[in-house]
C-alpha cells in the first residue's frame, strides 16, 4: 500500500432525513453521524431504506426534509457531481467503452488533471487494488472481482471526501466476496477514508465496520458496534437479523422464574417480565440424558448438520424448534434426548 | 412430418425469393415475350452503371439516408437519456409518439410541409433542407426502437450515476459515456432506419421531385422508359439492403460474443 494520497478524513452527518415515495415513507426520520475515518454499515432487509439513505448522501436522492452534511458542509441541495464522493455500485457500473485505465482516469479527466499527473495516479491505484498490468484491458474481459476492484480504484482516484459502497460484494461468488471483504476493510483503514456501506448481509456488516446501523421500515432499529449488536440486541428484529438466535415467547412466573417452550427456568439476573427470551445457538451445551433422567431444559434431537469446525443441532424443546451449535467431538443421533445447558448470564430478555 | 415442414419452408422461400430472382432474370434478358426469355444481355446493367445521373442520384440517396439517420439518433439519444434519468414516467408517452409517423401517410405530411415551407421566411420547399428533416421524422420510429433497445441493454441510469459521482456534468456524461456505450447497439438497430430512408419515395417525389433527385425517384422515371433497367435497380436496391442487414446482424452477434466472453 502506497500512502501517497493522504486523505483528510471528514464526517458524514444525517439529520432527520425523510423521504416518501407514493405516500409511503422509505426513510423515516433518520439521523446518523459517521465520524471521520469511520466505516459504518447500513444493514437491513430490502426495502428498509438503507439504499435510499446512502443515495441521499451521494446526491442521487433529495430528501423531502432533513439535512445531509459532509465535512460539516451542508450538501442537502448540492448536486451529486459537486459532492466529491466516491461511489461503488453492486453492478460495478463500469464504462464499457473504456479500458481499465480509462475507467480509473474518468474522474481525473473530468477534473482536468494534466496527463503526467493523471497517469501517475492511475498506476498508483492499479497498484492499490492489485491490478498491475491490467491498464489496457477492456473491462468486459474481467471477472466480477476484478471489475469491482476497478470500480473501487475509479471511485478513489479523484481523492473523494467520503466513500459510499452500495452492496459492493453482493454480485460476487462467496469465496471472492470473503477475500474482497478483508481487502476492502484493510484499504479503508489504511486510507482512513470515512465510509458508508449498504448491505443486507449481516456477516459483511459485522466483519467490515466500526459501527452497524440496523434499519427496518425506514427507521433505525439499533446503532452500535458489531459486538454491542450481537451481545445486546435492542429488539427482536435486531436479534433475529444479526446472527442466529433462539427467540421464544416467555411467561414470567415471579421469583425469577420463566416458562419458556414448556420448560421452567430460573434466571435471577433478568427482570421478571413476560416477553421473549433469547439464547444464541453457540452458548448452548448439550448433555445426553439416560432413560428416566430429567433436566431443567430438555429436548429431543431432530437433525444434526456437520459443519466442519462445529456442528449444528436442531432440537424440539416443548413444541418449539431450537438450534444449538456445539463442538463436533460429541456424536448425537436423531431422537436422542438431551439436556440443554445454558449459562444464566447468556439469556437475553426482549419485548414480545 | 419433416416432409411437411420442409414443404412449407420451401414454399415460403419460393414466395420470398422468386420475385427477386425473376426480377434479376428480367434485368439480364433483352427480349422476354414468351414463357422463357429469348436472349440475355448485360445491356440494362451497363446502361445503368454508365449513366452519370444514376451515380449522382444514388449519392444523394446515400446522403439523405445517412444524414436522416444520424440526425434522428442525434436527437433521440439525448431525449431518451433525459427521459430515463429525469422523467421515466414519460417513456411510454414517448414510445407512443414515436409511432406517429407510421400513422400519418407520407402524402399528408408532404402536403403540410409544402404549404408551410413554400413561402418566406423559410422557403425551403424543393430543397434537401426540407427533405432531410422530413425523412428524419419518417425514420424516427425505426431509430427510436434501435436507441431504446440499446438503452435497455446498457444500464444507462447506473452508468450516469457512476459518472456523476465522479464529477461529470450531464453533457460530459452524454458525450463521454452514454453515446459511446449505446452506439454499437444503435448502429446495428439503425440499419433498418437506414434502408427505410434510402428507399423513401413519396416524400422525395412530393417535396423535391426532380430538383434534388434521389434513387427511388430515378427508378420511378426509369420505369416508364426501360423495364429491364428498372428491374436492375430493384435488384441492386435489394442487394444493398441485404448487405446492410447482414452487416447489422454481424454487429449484433459480435455483441453476443462479447457477452459470452464476459460470462466465461
Amino acid at each position: 500500500m502506497t500512502n501517497a494520497n493522504a486523505i483528510s478524513s471528514v464526517n458524514i452527518k444525517l439529520e432527520n432525513i425523510k423521504k416518501t415515495y407514493n405516500g409511503k415513507a422509505a426513510v423515516d426520520n433518520v439521523s446518523l453521524e459517521v465520524k471521520p475515518g469511520e466505516m459504518v454499515s447500513l444493514l437491513g432487509p430490502s426495502g428498509c431504506g438503507k439504499t435510499t439513505t446512502l443515495r441521499a448522501v451521494a446526491g442521487f436522492e433529495i430528501p423531502d426534509s432533513g439535512r445531509v452534511s459532509i465535512g460539516d458542509q451542508d450538501v442537502t441541495k448540492v448536486p451529486a457531481e459537486q459532492r466529491r464522493v466516491g461511489m461503488v455500485f453492486q453492478s460495478y457500473a463500469l464504462f464499457p467503452n473504456l479500458s481499465v485505465a480509462g475507467n480509473i482516469a474518468f474522474g481525473l479527466r473530468v477534473a482536468g488533471w494534466e496527463a503526467s499527473k493523471l497517469n501517475a495516479r492511475v498506476s498508483e491505484l492499479l497498484e492499490v487494488v492489485g491490478l498491475n498490468g491490467f491498464d489496457r484491458r477492456s473491462v468486459l474481459t474481467l471477472s466480477g472481482g476484478q471489475r469491482q476492484r476497478v470500480a473501487l480504484a475509479r471511485a478513489l482516484a479523484p481523492n473523494p471526501r467520503v466513500l459510499l459502497l452500495d452492496e459492493p460484494l453482493s454480485a460476487l461468488d462467496a469465496k471472492i466476496r470473503a477475500e474482497l471483504r478483508t481487502e476492502l476493510r484493510r484499504l479503508q483503514l489504511d486510507l482512513g477514508i470515512t465510509t458508508l456501506l449498504v448491505t443486507h448481509d449481516q456477516e459483511e456488516a459485522m466483519s467490515m465496520s466500526d459501527r452497524v446501523v440496523v434499519m427496518n421500515q425506514g427507521r433505525i432499529e439499533q446503532l452500535g458496534t458489531p459486538r454491542d449488536l450481537y451481545a445486546t440486541p435492542a429488539s427482536p428484529f435486531v436479534a433475529a437479523f444479526v446472527g442466529a438466535m433462539n427467540l421464544m415467547p416467555a411467561e414470567a412466573l415471579g421469583n425469577s422464574g420463566f416458562r419458556v417452550s414448556g420448560q421452567t427456568v430460573n434466571i435471577p439476573n433478568l427482570e421478571n417480565k413476560t416477553g421473549r427470551l433469547g439464547v444464541r445457538p453457540e452458548v448452548i451445551d448439550l448433555k445426553p440424558l439416560e432413560a428416566g433422567q430429567s433436566a431443567a431444559i430438555q429436548g429431543v434431537i431432530e437433525l444434526v448438520t456437520y459443519l466442519g469446525a462445529d456442528q449444528q443441532v436442531i432440537l424440539k424443546v416443548g413444541g418449539d424448534t431450537w438450534v444449538a451449535r456445539v463442538e463436533n467431538d460429541q456424536v448425537f443421533g436423531r431422537g436422542q434426548k438431551v439436556s440443554l445447558e445454558i449459562p444464566q448470564n447468556a439469556w437475553l430478555w426482549l419485548p414480545a | 412430418m419433416t416432409f411437411l415442414r420442409r414443404g412449407i419452408i420451401g414454399l415460403l422461400l419460393a414466395y420470398l425469393l422468386l420475385p427477386i430472382l425473376m426480377t434479376l432474370v428480367y434485368s439480364l434478358s433483352s427480349s422476354w415475350t414468351e414463357l422463357v426469355p429469348k436472349a440475355f444481355s448485360l445491356e440494362a446493367w451497363s446502361h445503368l452503371f454508365g449513366d452519370p445521373k444514376f451515380w449522382a442520384d444514388g449519392g444523394r440517396s446515400l446522403i439523405l439516408a445517412f444524414s436522416a439517420v444520424a440526425l434522428s439518433i442525434f436527437f433521440l439519444v439525448p431525449t431518451l437519456f433525459a427521459i430515463t434519468l429525469y422523467a421515466p414516467k414519460l417513456s411510454s408517452a414517448l414510445e407512443f409518439f414515436s409511432l406517429w409517423p407510421f400513422v400519418f401517410p407520407g402524402v399528408i405530411m408532404a402536403v403540410g410541409l409544402i404549404k408551410i415551407f413554400s413561402t418566406p421566411p423559410l422557403a425551403i420547399s424543393g430543397t434537401p433542407w426540407l427533405l432531410i428533416p422530413a425523412v428524419t421524422v419518417v425514420v424516427m420510429p425505426y431509430a427510436y426502437r434501435a436507441v431504446a433497445n440499446a438503452f435497455e441493454s446498457a444500464d444507462v441510469r447506473q452508468l450516469a450515476e457512476a459518472a456523476r459521482s465522479l464529477g461529470a456534468s450531464d453533457l460530459q456524461i452524454l458525450a463521454w459515456v452514454i453515446f459511446p456505450t449505446v452506439l454499437p447497439g444503435v448502429l446495428s438497430g439503425g440499419v433498418l432506419a437506414l434502408s427505410a430512408a434510402f428507399g423513401e419515395f413519396s416524400l422525395a417525389q412530393l417535396l423535391v421531385g426532380s430538383s434534388w433527385e434521389t434513387l427511388p425517384y430515378y427508378q420511378y422515371l426509369t420505369n416508364s422508359q426501360d423495364g429491364h433497367k428498372s428491374a436492375a435497380i430493384s435488384v441492386l436496391a435489394f442487394a444493398i439492403a441485404w448487405g446492410l442487414g447482414s452487416f447489422a446482424l454481424g454487429l449484433r452477434s459480435s455483441d453476443n460474443l462479447k457477452d459470452a466472453v464476459t460470462l466465461a
